[in-house]
């Protein structure tokens, strides 16, 4: 398990240090592609982050209130 | 062995929150323009009779639409707009013949509305506020928050400050329909979103959240069952011997985690992603969480497709047992609160009908180690005007 998750760890780097530098905004247009949005869907999002914290004993990440209001089954 | 793995994630993603900061987009779109999303979804699981909990039936079945709006007021300010609705009927049906008054675990409703506003004030600030109201058969919320959102001069880094607070009222129908009146809980959450941009192809967000909660904490309907008696009990699958009393636990939680995404365009029609949240909380809960999706344009413009793999593990909670045989202080067997680990897969297509409009299809199905596998599906609508 220990060294699946260090494994992880070294792709996100790798991901995220290959050509670490400063962004036009001309140079941005890849990132607007519809697939590469972070925001997806509203209804879709409300939907599982009901089903992980009904069903899962964690909640919170990626904009949930992680506690109340939930109304959880 | 496992605390170590914990702790190891703990520190690098720690160490990904120590990298410069991001935030969320600004608004878009000119005033009198907007978007409605409508949803319906589907979730179910099914008990196989000792699954999870030895003694109760799981099996639930959720059906939820949803609706929402977003308008532009003005070209810097957004006023949006969330509906929701569960149908849901859960375990133990058979116990309505047995009790007078059930709540959540016998068959319930979830209606919610929320609403907001979002301004931009200037090209680096932005700011939000929400309501929320929601109630089921045993159950009241009222909720508000606010957010506050920094963008770098350059647009590739922003940083989201957001804080709300719920108010619960909870009718205390027990497991054998009995009402204890009602209590209450409380909930401030404090969240910090990152955002940054890595290269032209490369994106990420991160962030952490921090809850406290206090207050009445147990599910009102759950029960714990003392197995120091041989006597049958017909409430329990299987006829299985025991009493039943409540669940019992603290009256204060604080729980945390941190979480991150990465994204990449690797292709003109491909984008990788993986992501990771750790929690822990004060009642001796740990969870984990790694999920890497694969985004797809099958057709340019017009249809793409999303596979995604979530993998959750979680330790048991300090007051959860499987099996009780004396009245502990602080007791569960709810088996969401236990050990087990998680295996999820999933697709979505979303189909781009003109300019204006998409429509999607997803299917999940989630694979966990304690038998409560469960079944998830999606169609959504989304239009632009």
């Amino acid at each position: 398990m220990k060294s699946v998750v260090l494994m992880v760890a070294a792709v996100v780097a790798l991901l995220g240090a290959s050509g670490c530098r400063s962004v036009a905004i001309y140079e941005k247009v890849r990132l607007q592609d519809p697939q590469m949005k972070f925001e997806e869907s509203g209804t879709e999002s409300h939907f599982y982050q009901k089903v992980y914290y009904s069903r899962e004993g964690s909640v919170g990440a990626f904009g949930s209130s992680a506690g109340g209001g939930c109304g959880c089954y | 062995m496992l605390l170590n793995t914990y702790r190891t994630m703990g520190l690098i993603c720690l160490l990904m929150l120590s990298i410069a900061a991001g935030g969320t987009p600004a608004l878009e779109g000119d005033a009198g323009h907007g978007s409605v999303e409508f949803g319906l979804s589907f979730y179910n699981n099914s008990d196989g009779g000792t699954d999870g909990n030895p003694f109760l039936d799981e099996a639930s079945t959720i059906i939820e639409p949803a609706l929402i709006f977003n308008y532009n007021v003005s070209d810097r300010t957004m006023a949006w707009a969330k509906l929701a609705f569960d149908y849901v009927s859960s375990a133990s049906i058979d116990r309505l013949s047995k009790f007078e008054e059930q709540s959540g675990a016998s068959g319930d409703y979830y209606a919610s509305i929320e609403g907001g506003i979002r301004r931009q004030s200037d090209k680096q600030n932005a700011w939000g506020l929400f309501g929320h109201i929601s109630t089921e058969y045993d159950y009241n919320s009222l909720g508000l928050g606010g957010d506050y959102t920094r963008t770098a001069a350059d647009g590739n880094s922003s940083v989201k400050f957001a804080l709300n607070g719920f108010f619960d009222q909870l009718d205390l129908i027990r497991f054998n329909g009995i009402q204890e009146g009602t209590d209450n809980r409380i909930s401030l959450t404090g969240q910090i979103n990152l955002y940054q941009v890595i290269n032209p192809v490369t994106h990420m967000e991160y962030g952490g959240v921090l809850t406290l909660q206090s207050g009445f904490l147990e599910s009102p309907f759950n029960a714990v069952v003392i197995e120091d008696t041989l006597m049958p009990n017909p409430n329990l699958v299987g006829n299985a011997p025991g009493r039943e009393i409540t669940e019992e636990l603290e009256d204060s939680l604080v729980r945390g985690a941190v979480f991150g995404r990465i994204r990449r365009a690797v292709s003109r029609r491909d984008a990788l992603e993986l992501g990771s949240r750790v929690y822990a909380d004060s009642w001796g809960l740990t969870g984990i969480s790694f999920e890497p999706r694969w985004y797809r344009w099958l057709i340019d413009n017009r249809l793409r497709s999303r596979l995604r793999y979530r993998f959750y593990t979680q330790t048991a909670a300090d007051a959860f047992s499987e099996h009780f045989t004396t009245e502990e202080t602080y007791r569960t067997q709810d088996s969401d609160m236990g050990a087990f680990s998680a295996h999820s897969f999933g697709g979505m297509l979303t189909l781009h009908s003109g300019e204006f409009s998409e429509y999607d299809f997803s299917f999940d199905y989630i694979l966990r180690d304690d038998g409560i596998d469960q079944m998830l599906g999606r169609f959504g609508y989304r239009r632009t005007f």
